[in-house]
C-alpha cells in the first residue's frame, strides 16, 4: 500500500509533504499505458486505468476509459450521442423547443419531488462501488463525493444548455428556479446520504461555469439564481461530513473566486492558465486556498518542450506549494494532445520533491 | 462641405472638418423583405423569431437545422426572393443623393445567420465536428449575402451594412484562428462586388472584436460599428486599423444610461483622445439602448461637436 493519501491529507491540512502530490485526470493512451505497464486490450480496460493511477498518480478524480471511435447510442432523455476515444458529445438533441423543454422540466421536477435520489438500493450499490474502489486503488488518492451545483447539472447532466437556459431564463423564471430547487435538495440529499471521509477527505464541486476569460454569467445573474448559496449549501453539507471542498470549473473564474471563497469552498480545479487563471495571483490573493492542477496543458504540457515543462512544475512547487495545500496535475486533463515525454518530465520534476 | 461630404472625407481619412455624429442623418436604410422583421413570424429560411426583452428584439428561438448530420443537405433560400417594395422604390427616389447616403441592410449576415439556423451549440460545435461540412454551408450563406448585396448594387446603393455580431463583452465567441479560417474567406466573397464597385462596407458586430479587427481593416471594411467600449481595448483598435477602416460609435452606453452630464462629457473627450487623431471616427453611442436621459444624450452631442474639430 503505496501512502498517496497521506501526502494528499497533508498537502490539504497545509503541510508540506515528502513531495508535492500529483493529482490528475488521465485521458491518455501513452501515458496511461506507461504508467499501468499494460495496454487497453478491449477486455478490462477500466483496471488498465486504475493501474495507471496506482502507479503514476497519488490522486485523481475520475477514471475514465476509452470508448469505440464513432459509436452513437441514444440516452435515457432521447438525444443521439457519438463517442470519440476520451469523449462523447450530442449530435441530435431529442427536445428542441422551448416547449420541448418546458414539458421536460415540469416532468423532471414532479420526478424529482417523487422519488428522491438516491433510494437505499442506489446508496448501498454507490457505498459497495466506492469501497470496491478503494480496495483496487490500494492508497491512491481518490474523490468519491463528486456533487454538482444546479446550474451545471441543468446545462451538462439534463443537458439543456446554455441556449435553451438563456431563452427560459428570460422566458419562464420561476420554472427555472422550482427545477434548480429542486436539483439542489436533491444534490444535498446524495452527499448526506453517500458521503464520507474515510479516503483522502476530498469533495469535489463539479460546476463549469465559465468560458476562456470570463464567468459564463455576470454576478448579477448568479446571485438571481441562487449560485453561491447553492455552493455554500454543498460547503455545509460536505463539511459537516468531515469533507474539504474543492470547487471545480474550467474556465476563468477569476472575478469569483472571492465569492466562492466566501461560500466556504476550501480549494480550487483544475486552474486553466490558457482561460486566464493566474495561479500564482491567485495563491497570493488566497494563500489558505487548496490548488489542485495548474499545469498549463494547452500549451506548455502540448507545445513545450520537456525542459520547460520542469521549470515551471519546479517554480509551481517552490512557489505554490512550499506549505503545502498544492495537489499539482494538469489545468484540466492529460489529454491525448501531451506527449509522453512531457509528462514524464512533469512526474520526474514533482519526485525530486 | 455638407454633413454627408464630411462623414464620406472622415471614413476615407481624407481631411473632414469635424468628427461626424452619429445623430446626423447620412443614412437613408432600407432592407429587402423577407429576411428579417421586428415580429413573431418564420422568416424564408425557416428560423422562427419571436419578440422579446421589452418588446424590442426578436430572438431566433425555432432553428430549421436541429441536426448536425443535415447540416450538408441545408440550401439556402433563393435570394432572389427577397421583396423590393413598391414604398422601398419610391423612398429612395426621393431621396437627394448629395444629402444623404442609401444603405442596403441585410440583418443576420453570416456568423449571425448561421446560428440562427443550426442554433448557438451546434453551430460552436459544428466547427470542430463537421469542419468540411460547415465550410460548405458556410459558403452558400455567404452566397446568399453576396446575391443580395449584388441586387442592392444594381439599385445604386452607396453602402452596403448588416448585423454580424462576432464578440461576447470579453472575447471573440470564436478563436480568432477559427474566425480566419471559417469566416474571414466568406467576408472576402461577400464583399467583393461591393468593394470593387466602390461602395461603403458597415459592418456591426457588438461585443469584443479588438483580436481581429485588423483583419476586418485587411479585407477591405469600411467601417465597423459599435466598437463597445467596455468589451475592446481601443486603443488596439485604433492602431490596428488607423488610415484603413473608419470607427462609429464607442461612447459607453452604460455612462450616457447611468452617469452624470460631466460624466459623459469626460468620456467623450476621453474617446476623441483615442479615435479622433488620424481621422476615420464617427462619435456616436457604442449601443442603441432606449431611456438615455436626453440631458446626457445633449451633453454627448455637444461635446462632439466642441471637442471634435480637425
Amino acid at each position: 500500500m503505496k501512502n498517496s493519501t497521506l501526502l494528499v491529507q497533508q498537502a490539504c491540512a497545509g503541510k508540506r509533504p515528502e513531495h508535492t502530490p500529483m493529482f490528475d485526470l488521465l485521458l491518455n493512451d501513452a501515458v496511461i499505458e506507461h504508467f499501468a505497464g499494460r495496454p487497453f486490450d478491449g477486455i478490462d480496460d477500466e483496471e488498465t486505468s486504475i493501474c495507471a493511477l496506482r502507479n503514476g498518480l497519488d490522486g485523481s478524480r475520475h477514471i475514465a476509459v476509452p470508448d469505440i471511435d464513432g459509436r452513437t447510442w441514444t440516452d435515457d432523455q432521447g438525444n443521439t450521442r457519438v463517442a470519440a476515444r476520451w469523449t462523447n458529445w450530442i449530435q441530435q438533441h431529442a427536445l428542441v423547443t422551448a416547449e420541448d423543454w418546458t414539458h421536460w422540466i415540469t416532468a423532471d421536477i414532479e420526478r424529482i419531488e417523487a422519488q428522491p435520489w438516491p433510494t437505499d438500493a442506489e446508496k448501498a450499490q454507490t457505498l459497495a462501488k466506492q469501497q470496491r474502489l478503494i480496495e483496487r486503488l490500494a492508497g491512491t488518492a481518490y474523490i468519491h463525493c463528486t456533487p454538482s451545483t444546479a446550474i451545471n447539472d441543468m446545462l451538462f447532466g439534463k443537458m439543456i444548455g446554455l441556449q435553451m437556459f438563456s431563452y427560459l431564463w428570460a422566458d419562464d423564471r420561476e420554472l427555472i428556479l422550482r427545477w434548480m430547487r429542486a436539483i439542489e435538495g436533491s444534490q444535498r440529499r446524495y452527499i448526506e446520504q453517500t458521503a464520507h471521509a474515510e479516503t483522502a477527505g476530498l469533495a469535489m464541486i463539479y460546476s463549469d461555469v465559465a468560458f476562456k476569460q470570463h464567468p459564463m454569467f455576470s454576478k448579477r445573474t448568479f446571485n438571481a439564481f441562487g449560485f453561491f448559496d447553492d455552493v455554500a449549501s454543498i460547503c455545509d453539507a460536505c463539511h459537516r461530513k468531515g469533507l474539504q471542498v474543492i470547487f471545480h470549473s474550467d474556465g476563468d473564474i477569476t472575478t469569483i473566486v472571492d465569492d466562492l471563497v466566501a461560500a466556504g469552498i476550501d480549494g480550487l480545479n483544475p486552474l486553466e492558465k490558457a482561460a486566464g487563471v493566474d495561479v500564482y495571483a491567485l495563491h497570493k490573493a488566497h494563500p489558505q486556498l487548496i490548488l489542485v492542477g495548474g499545469v498549463d496543458v494547452t500549451h506548455l504540457l502540448r507545445e513545450g518542450t520537456p525542459e520547460e515543462v520542469g521549470k515551471e512544475t519546479r517554480r509551481m512547487i517552490n512557489e505554490l506549494g512550499s506549505e503545502g495545500r498544492l495537489l499539482i496535475g494538469s489545468s484540466t486533463e492529460v489529454s491525448e494532445l501531451v506527449p509522453l515525454r512531457n509528462y514524464l518530465a512533469f512526474q520526474d520534476e514533482v519526485m525530486r520533491g | 462641405m455638407n454633413a454627408r461630404d464630411n462623414f464620406l472625407a472622415a471614413i476615407r481619412f481624407q481631411s473632414p472638418r469635424y468628427v461626424p455624429l452619429g445623430n446626423e442623418p447620412i443614412y437613408l436604410s432600407f432592407q429587402f423583405e423577407g429576411n428579417f422583421r421586428m415580429a413573431n413570424w418564420m422568416d424564408h429560411w425557416g428560423v422562427r423569431w419571436e419578440v422579446g426583452l421589452a418588446d424590442t428584439v426578436p430572438f431566433p428561438k425555432g432553428n430549421p437545422l436541429p441536426s448536425l448530420d443535415q447540416l450538408a443537405d441545408f440550401c439556402t433560400p433563393d435570394p432572389n426572393a427577397l421583396v423590393f417594395t413598391p414604398e422601398m422604390r419610391e423612398a429612395l427616389k426621393n431621396t437627394d443623393r448629395g444629402e444623404r447616403l442609401i444603405k442596403g441592410e441585410l440583418i443576420y449576415l453570416l456568423f449571425e445567420r448561421a446560428w440562427a439556423i443550426m442554433g448557438m451549440e451546434n453551430f460552436l460545435m459544428a466547427f470542430a465536428t463537421h469542419p468540411a461540412e460547415m465550410h460548405a454551408f458556410l459558403h452558400q450563406i455567404a452566397h446568399y449575402a453576396r446575391v443580395v448585396f449584388d441586387r442592392y448594387l444594381e439599385l445604386d446603393v452607396d453602402a452596403i451594412g448588416f448585423s454580424e455580431d462576432l464578440g461576447s463583452q470579453r472575447a471573440l465567441m470564436i478563436s480568432p484562428a477559427m474566425f480566419r479560417e471559417f469566416i474571414l474567406p466568406e467576408y472576402v466573397y461577400c464583399f467583393e462586388n461591393v468593394l470593387r464597385a466602390g461602395k461603403i462596407v458597415h459592418f456591426h458586430s457588438c461585443g469584443c472584436v479588438h483580436a481581429v479587427a485588423k483583419d476586418l481593416a485587411d479585407i477591405g471594411v469600411t467601417i465597423l460599428n459599435p466598437i463597445q467600449a467596455r468589451a475592446n481595448n481601443l486603443d488596439r483598435i485604433k492602431r490596428d486599423t488607423v488610415g484603413r477602416m473608419a470607427l462609429h460609435g464607442g461612447i459607453d452606453t452604460a455612462i450616457l444610461a447611468n452617469g452624470t452630464p460631466d460624466d459623459v462629457r469626460t468620456e467623450v473627450m476621453r474617446m476623441l483622445d483615442i479615435l479622433k487623431p488620424g481621422g476615420g471616427y464617427i462619435c456616436a453611442p457604442d449601443q442603441e439602448i432606449p431611456g438615455i436621459p436626453d440631458k446626457n444624450l445633449r451633453m454627448l452631442w455637444k461635446t462632439a461637436r466642441e471637442c471634435g474639430r480637425y
